[in-house]
C-alpha cells in the first residue's frame, strides 16, 4: 500500500510492474459505483444496478439473456442498455420515440444513459490499466426521488435538458447522476475549470490527452 | 481541443493520425498512444498487454494511467452526446472536414 494511493492486486505486463490506481481516481470510482446502485430519479437501485451489470457484460462480449426475475419493465430497459452500450452512435429520434411508447420515458432514458456511460468509462479504465474490474456494490433499497425538473425541455438535442444540450448538461434532468458524472470526468480527465487550460500536464500533456480523446471518439464514430 | 492545444503550446501533431492510424502523429509517444487507445476502446485482450507495455516503456506508468483514464472518460462522453443528439458546433464541423469526415445532417441541422 502506498501512502498516496490504493494498490490493487499487482498485474504483470511486459516486465514486472505493479499497477497503481491513484487514490483520487480510486475513491471517485468507489463513490460513482455507490451512486449508481442507489435509488435514482426514476429508477430504483435494483434496476440501476442491473443496468450497469448488463452493460458491462455486453461490452465484455458476454451473453445477457433477460430472465423472469428481471421483471417486465427491465425487458424494455434492456433494449436501451444494449443500444447505448454497443451502438450509441446509431440512436435517432424515431428510436427514442419507439422506446418511449414502449414505456421508457425520455427522462428515464437520460438516467439509463448516465448509468451506462459511467460504467463504460470505469470498465475501460480498468481494462486499459490492467487491473481487475471494479466491483459493483449491492443495490441500495429505497424508492426513486421522482423529482421532475420543470424548466427542462428539448433544446438542440433529442433528450430533455435544462438549457441548450451540450456535453456538460446532457444529464441535467437527473441532477445526482449529473454530479456523479462530473466527478468522474474530473478524476479521469479534467475538471471544468481545467478544461480551459490547453497546457495542463497530468501524466500526459494536454495535447497527448486530446490525441487519445480524438482517437477514442473516432473509433466510436462520435463527431463531437 | 487537440488542434487548439497543439497550436497554443506549439506542439507539432498530425491530426490525420486520428483517422488513419498508420500515419505518425508526430507527437511524443503518439504512435504508442494511438495503439494503446485502439486496444483499450476495442477491448482487444491480445493487443492490450503489448500496447500497455510499450507505452510504459517509452512514457512511463503515469502516462499510461492517464491514457487509460482519458480513453475511459471519452467512452462516457461519446455515449452521452450521441444518445442525446447533441449538435456538433461549427469549429468541430470544420475539423471533421479537414480530416475528410462529413458530420451527418442530423447533427448539424435544425433542432428536431
Amino acid at each position: 500500500m502506498a501512502s498516496d494511493g490504493h494498490w490493487l492486486p499487482p498485474r504483470i505486463y511486459g516486465d514486472e510492474v505493479s499497477i497503481h490506481v491513484p487514490s483520487f481516481e480510486s475513491n471517485t470510482i468507489t463513490d460513482v459505483l455507490a451512486q449508481i446502485v442507489s435509488p435514482g430519479t426514476w429508477l430504483d437501485g435494483h434496476n440501476r444496478r442491473a443496468i450497469a451489470e448488463r452493460s458491462r457484460l455486453l461490452a465484455a462480449g458476454s451473453q445477457t439473456p433477460i430472465t423472469a426475475g428481471d421483471g417486465d419493465q427491465f425487458a424494455q430497459i434492456a433494449q436501451v442498455v444494449d443500444r447505448i452500450t454497443l451502438s450509441a452512435q446509431e440512436i435517432r429520434p424515431d428510436w427514442l420515440a419507439l422506446m418511449a411508447r414502449a414505456g421508457v420515458s425520455p427522462t428515464t432514458m437520460v438516467e439509463i444513459v448516465g448509468i451506462v456511460a459511467r460504467i463504460q468509462a470505469i470498465d475501460t479504465y480498468a481494462f486499459a490499466l490492467g487491473v481487475p474490474q471494479f466491483e459493483l456494490p449491492s443495490a441500495v433499497p429505497g424508492e426513486p426521488g421522482r423529482i421532475k425538473i420543470n424548466d427542462a425541455g428539448i433544446n438542440a438535442g433529442w433528450l430533455p435538458t435544462v438549457g441548450r444540450a451540450s456535453p456538460p448538461n446532457v444529464l441535467s434532468v437527473v441532477p445526482d447522476d449529473l454530479e456523479s458524472m462530473m466527478d468522474l470526468h474530473e478524476a479521469l480527465y479534467l475538471s471544468l475549470e481545467q478544461m480551459g487550460n490547453l497546457d495542463v500536464n497530468r501524466g500526459l500533456h494536454r495535447t497527448q490527452m486530446e490525441l487519445v480523446a480524438g482517437r477514442t471518439s473516432f473509433i466510436n464514430e462520435c463527431f463531437y | 481541443m487537440l488542434r487548439a492545444s497543439a497550436e497554443q503550446t506549439r506542439h507539432q501533431v498530425n491530426l490525420l493520425s486520428i483517422v488513419q492510424p498508420h500515419i505518425d502523429p508526430e507527437l511524443a509517444y503518439g504512435r504508442e498512444l494511438i495503439a494503446f487507445t485502439d486496444a483499450a476502446v476495442l477491448r482487444d485482450d491480445d493487443e492490450m498487454a503489448l500496447a500497455r507495455s510499450r507505452l510504459v516503456d517509452v512514457a512511463g506508468e503515469a502516462a499510461m494511467a492517464r491514457a487509460s483514464a482519458v480513453a475511459g472518460n471519452f467512452q462516457m462522453m461519446n455515449r452521452l452526446v450521441d444518445a442525446a443528439g447533441v449538435r456538433v458546433p461549427q469549429p468541430l464541423q470544420l475539423l471533421a472536414a479537414d480530416l475528410g469526415l462529413t458530420v451527418p445532417e442530423y447533427l448539424v441541422g435544425p433542432v428536431a
